[in-house]
């Protein structure tokens, strides 16, 4: 019985080792190229690492854009730069809201503050309850930038997972990819424009809830901004045939509280009128964006002169 | 405890540590009383945090079928253990009814009523269906048929039977085990196996890949072209449909196999769930090599029962077709399971007339026999996706009569998708016929086992999915 059990124990220990051995292999593997995934990423030239690269260590833009993919389709910086005789960058990104963009942000100022953002607010990505979790998965690679305690909010169990190197990179692989073949295609500073006309109709959603933690987000963005002493703009741009709603008002609230600016074009105006400047219900296209960015320089003008 | 969570992967290790503490601290007693509690324990712990309520449902299912098997050995002596069969197993089918299916009978009685204009209101009920109900409600209810028909005795031990009916492993999505393999088990000596161990991680493991790789990344190319369907190119939602069968495959198979790896750790083993479905040569073929479990269940509980094919051809079809109206019911409170189900009884009876069934083929007629139920089988999975039969109408039509071939998915994310799907294949031909030397988990050579094994975790921490939702059949 004795011996018995003593063989037990001593396959026991032997299958112990072999798995905890594993696991170190596997820590060890993870951090060697954990490393070697962060080069790639600082020397990415191209893709969603060449553009932050850019903005952070080879520019000194004096106003940046930041939105979902409304920013990115909304905002011609070639205009707003003309307009304003101001360098202006277009750092909008498809289906990211502010809680991404407040950690951008966070990495971004370690580098270099803009005079002015302006922050497009999307309903969906900055105001609504969703899944949350797709807005940090772009940060986990900067998270030594950013905190662990960043991602606790969203998901207390993130700081665990990212003590893997490699999964700070999940599902990165084509954007690393990118990063080395290909450059930064600066001629449109960012901005990305849509052709075709809107043809279907509108599609309206049902009635959501407002997410807490994102006008929490907000708020610690516009101290943050106020705190560097950057001029914060939002702006809300058309959208086709939207109507008016109040799902906008904790912005307004926010915006009055701290004395932002904030520019509602949402609904009830000519661009989001008029199926011909929208290439989708939710985007304009290029010639929609040409005369919205134009709109949006002339309120940029004032609001400097006024400042 | 869901087996891609965060949660698994800290508390199973302590679960395991535990349970193996406790087993050798209390070896001198020679029985299995504490290890057994331990896990009964840890297994209503983990249906509890849950929700309390599904704890309840669990136990309530226990307890009927453990006294009724108790009171149909006894009362056989004076036969009337027919009325105590028939009245377990509706008190064990209620909840599950209720739960699962109110809705569902409720919405189609009160189409079907507008059909002859009488209107009537029957409110629906708004709670979540209680995890796992599908799964240890037919555990149950096959033991309480067993010892019905004496093919096994009632378990005395509550214990016992409690820790058969909930065993933590298998009690989300299965496999749905039977008394006679498992509560032998349950009651056995068992001692701590190394390669038993070592199985149940490289099940573990390759069973996380099959999920949080190929499942969930498919998962997102096939949700991004099914959900606007309409408005896709003939050539994606049939690329969409031929990754479906993968993906549900990966989802599927691979919590089967994390389950039958926990199970292996613990020193139990459960019934094998899935044995290369997509390399089947007819649809019946499919059936004793998908969710095996299920079909084993089935044709024990119904197709026997029914006639089996002990009985003239035309009753066979129609027991044959009887028994996955049940398997579609089982799957989904929907009319789109039931037509799936259907699909597979016709063709399955058709193949019985044609004698098509027989796994005789050799070379190129088997390649043909096996791309064709392939096929077979993606056309009727569109029917177990799709919300609506009137969907899957217009999938169908759209992959058999739009030939345009837009493209509105990223190649590269192609190129992967059939990446991961190519690796699945050749792993399922390398085991079916047995290549050695390709067979990289079980190589001969320690080396390239371990090399496999960081390849896998490597790919898992890269490219898993973790924030995608439960497994499919979780919702079952």
């Amino acid at each position: 019985m004795q011996g018995n059990l003593f063989t037990q124990v001593s396959k026991m220990k032997k299958f112990l080792i072999k798995t905890i051995f594993f696991i170190a292999l596997i820590l060890s593997i993870d951090f060697i190229l954990g490393i070697s995934l962060d080069f790639i990423r600082n020397s990415s030239q191209g893709g969603s690492f060449g553009k932050l690269n850019f903005i952070c260590k080879s520019s000194d833009k004096d106003i940046l854009i930041f939105g979902s993919s409304r920013a990115h389709y909304h905002y011609n910086s070639q205009i707003i730069e003309d307009k304003l005789k101001m360098s202006c960058f277009n750092y909008g990104e498809d289906g990211m809201g502010i809680i991404y963009f407040h950690g951008l942000y966070q990495i971004i100022r370690k580098y270099h503050k803009p005079k002015t953002i302006v922050y497009d607010i999307h309903t969906e990505c900055d105001i609504l309850e969703e899944d949350k979790t797709r807005f940090i998965a772009p940060l986990r690679p900067y998270i030594k930038d950013i905190g662990s305690s960043y991602f606790a909010d969203i998901d207390p169990n993130d700081i665990y997972k990212n003590i893997s190197y490699i999964y700070r990179y999940n599902s990165r692989f084509e954007d690393l990819l990118i990063g080395i073949r290909d450059s930064l295609k600066l001629q449109d500073m960012g901005y990305k424009a849509i052709d075709g006309i809107y043809i279907n109709k509108p599609h309206r959603k049902e009635k959501e809830n407002i997410d807490q933690l994102k006008l929490h987000y907000l708020e610690e963005f516009i101290k943050l901004c106020q705190s560097d002493g950057i001029k914060l703009l939002f702006a809300t741009s058309p959208r086709y045939e939207a109507t008016p709603t109040l799902v906008h008002k904790p912005v307004l609230i926010l915006c009055n509280k701290y004395n932002i600016p904030y520019l509602n074009y949402y609904s009830g105006n000519y661009i989001s009128n008029n199926s011909l400047y929208f290439a989708d219900e939710y985007h304009l296209n290029r010639e929609g964006s040409s005369l919205y960015s134009k709109v949006i320089a002339d309120t940029l003008k004032c609001f400097f002169n006024k400042n | 405890m869901i087996f891609n969570s965060f949660e698994f992967i800290w508390l199973f290790p302590l679960i395991f540590c535990i349970y193996y503490f406790v087993a050798y601290a209390f070896k001198q007693k020679r029985n299995n009383k504490i290890e057994n509690s331990f896990l009964l324990v840890v297994s209503y712990a983990l249906i509890l945090k849950w929700n309390p309520f599904y704890g309840f449902i669990l136990f309530y299912i226990t307890l009927v079928t453990y006294f009724s098997a108790i009171f149909i050995e006894h009362k056989k002596a004076y036969r009337k253990s027919h009325y105590i069969i028939g009245i377990s197993l509706i008190l064990s089918l209620i909840p599950l009814l209720y739960f699962k299916y109110y809705n569902f009978i409720t919405s189609s009685l009160i189409s079907f009523l507008q059909l002859f204009n009488f209107n009537i209101g029957l409110q629906g009920i708004n709670y979540a269906i209680p995890i796992g109900i599908s799964f240890y409600t037919l555990q149950a209810i096959g033991y309480l048929l067993d010892v019905y028909n004496n093919k096994i005795k009632a378990e005395r031990n509550l214990w016992d039977y409690m820790l058969f009916v909930c065993f933590f492993p298998q009690i989300l999505s299965g496999p749905i085990s039977k008394a006679h393999d498992l509560i032998p088990q349950i009651k056995s000596h068992r001692e701590f196996n190394e390669s038993q161990a070592t199985e149940g991680l490289k099940l573990i493991l390759w069973g996380l890949f099959l999920k949080v790789v190929v499942a969930d990344r498919l998962g997102i190319t096939i949700n991004y072209i099914y959900d606007d369907y309409l408005h896709q190119s003939g050539l994606f939602v049939s690329i969409a449909c031929f990754l479906y069968s993968f993906q549900i495959y990966g989802d599927f198979a691979g919590y089967s196999l994390m389950a039958i790896g926990v199970g292996k750790l613990m020193g139990i083993n459960l019934i094998n769930n899935f044995q290369r479905p997509y390399l089947s040569t007819s649809i019946t073929n499919f059936w004793h090599r998908w969710h095996i479990s299920l079909s084993i269940w089935l044709k024990d509980y119904i197709y026997i029962p029914l006639g089996g094919n002990k009985c003239s051809k035309i009753k066979n079809y129609r027991n044959i077709l009887l028994t996955f109206l049940v398997s579609g019911i089982w799957h989904g409170a929907n009319i789109t399971f039931i037509v799936w189900g259907l699909l597979h009884g016709m063709i399955q009876s058709i193949e019985k007339i044609f004698k098509l069934n027989k796994d005789n083929s050799h070379g190129i007629k088997k390649i043909l026999k096996i791309s064709i139920t392939f096929i077979l089988i993606s056309f009727a999975w569109i029917f177990f996706r799709m919300p609506t039969c009137h969907d899957a109408i217009m999938i169908m039509k759209k992959m058999t009569i739009d030939f345009s071939i837009g493209v509105d998915v990223a190649l590269p994310t192609i190129f992967w998708c059939f990446s991961l799907v190519t690796i699945v294949f050749l792993k399922d031909i390398v085991d079916e016929y047995n290549i050695a030397q390709f067979k990289l988990l079980h190589n001969k050579s320690r080396l390239v086992r371990w090399c496999t094994y960081i390849i896998i975790t490597l790919f898992i921490l890269f490219t898993g999915i973790f924030d995608a939702g439960q497994f499919i059949y979780a919702g079952f």
